[in-house]
């Protein structure tokens, strides 16, 4: 009989085998690797929760200014007990949840909290025209920041509004409310 | 001429050569300097709007990615870098709305998986074809072959040997 071959073919089959399997455990392991990491996604960041107000300034849809540095420099030159805290209220016109909250922000400036407290709103993609029809339906009378807002907008890390920030006299970031708020929560956090 | 096996490897590096100049001009014929728009076009698919489900800004009408394509547009025209531009989102908004992939850690290691899985499958290929191609296979005839052949013929009288 003659000499079986020698025996390469069966060798190299295996080694391919080998190859593959190796690959295809490095590709489970990836998957399994990336599909458990931790992603934050689509959550509100609330980073700003502890950092010092980012400044900002506008006109309001009334005309006036606001200009939130100067608040902070007025607040510097005051008695602890005449420091006034500031409540900003991203909002607009066609947000369904901003008017559900619009009574408690009406209160708060109408009412108070504990403290001095201004409220000061700014607008995301709205028009100067529909929120001041927006206030001459529901009241209020704080200075809402119209116009190109997009840098504040981004500087706060909003999402969509209604959200709400409260900051201290210092300028310290005390509290981010994600969606509607209370009249309750607010006065809350703001103690003196 | 070559002989047969010194051709085929000549053919091999041809074909590499060409696969490699292609690829190089694939990858850098189109650097020219981009216009502010196609730059503000490009970042803007390159951001996540933070609202949305993995949509870029450049494909959703939710109000903060219409607030996020406008500002990109401005912080183009400041003359702000592509690094920059999208270093303002992640700190705002966090990692997770630069669409790139990061270039560190383990995701960065899907910058080269493609290239990873390239080189495998032609190390396998390759490992493929010289199975089926074989060693030669030169067959030699045992002293007992020999005296078989030698029997059959001899049992077969008139047979030229």
């Amino acid at each position: 009989m003659t000499e079986p071959a020698p025996d390469s073919g069966r060798k190299a089959m295996s080694s391919l085998q080998v190859v593959a399997a190796a690959v295809a455990v490095v590709v489970v392991a990836f998957i399994v690797l990336l599909a458990t990491r931790d992603v934050q996604v689509n959550q509100p960041s609330l980073a700003l929760v502890g950092q010092n107000v980012p400044q900002f300034s506008g006109t309001s849809y009334d005309g006036k200014t606001f200009d939130m540095n100067s608040v902070l420099l007025a607040n510097r030159e005051l008695t602890q007990a005449d420091q006034t805290w500031t409540v900003i209220n991203f909002f607009a016109s066609w947000c369904g949840p901003c008017r559900l909250e619009h009574g408690d922000l009406t209160r708060l400036d109408t009412e108070g909290a504990a403290c001095p407290t201004r409220l000061v709103g700014v607008t995301i993609t709205d028009s100067a025209e529909n929120v001041e029809a927006f206030f001459e339906d529901l009241g209020g009378e704080w200075p809402v920041l119209v116009g190109d807002t997009s840098g504040t907008v981004i500087d706060f890390s909003v999402l969509a509004p209604p959200e709400t920030i409260v900051v201290a006299p210092s300028g310290l970031v005390v509290a981010k409310f994600i969606g509607a708020v209370t009249y309750e929560r607010l006065v809350e956090v703001i103690s003196c | 001429m070559l002989s047969a096996s010194k051709s085929r490897t000549m053919s091999w590096v041809l074909m590499a050569l060409v696969f490699v100049a292609a690829l190089g001009y694939g990858a850098t014929a189109d650097r020219g300097p981009r216009s502010d728009q196609e730059r503000a076009a490009a970042l803007s698919s390159s951001i996540a709007c933070p609202q949305c489900t993995g949509q870029p800004v450049s494909e959703s009408n939710a109000p903060i990615a219409e607030t996020i394509r406008t500002q990109i547009k401005q912080q183009v025209d400041a003359g702000l870098t592509d690094q920059q531009i999208v270093q303002v989102y992640v700190d705002r908004y966090g990692e997770w709305v630069d669409l790139n992939p990061s270039r560190s850690g383990l995701t960065g290691v899907v910058w080269i998986a493609p290239f990873l899985v390239i080189g495998v499958a032609i190390g396998a290929l390759a490992l493929a074809f010289s199975r089926w191609r074989g060693p030669a296979e030169t067959q030699r005839a045992t002293a007992a072959d020999a005296a078989l052949v030698q029997s059959a013929q001899e049992d077969r009288p008139g047979e030229p040997s």
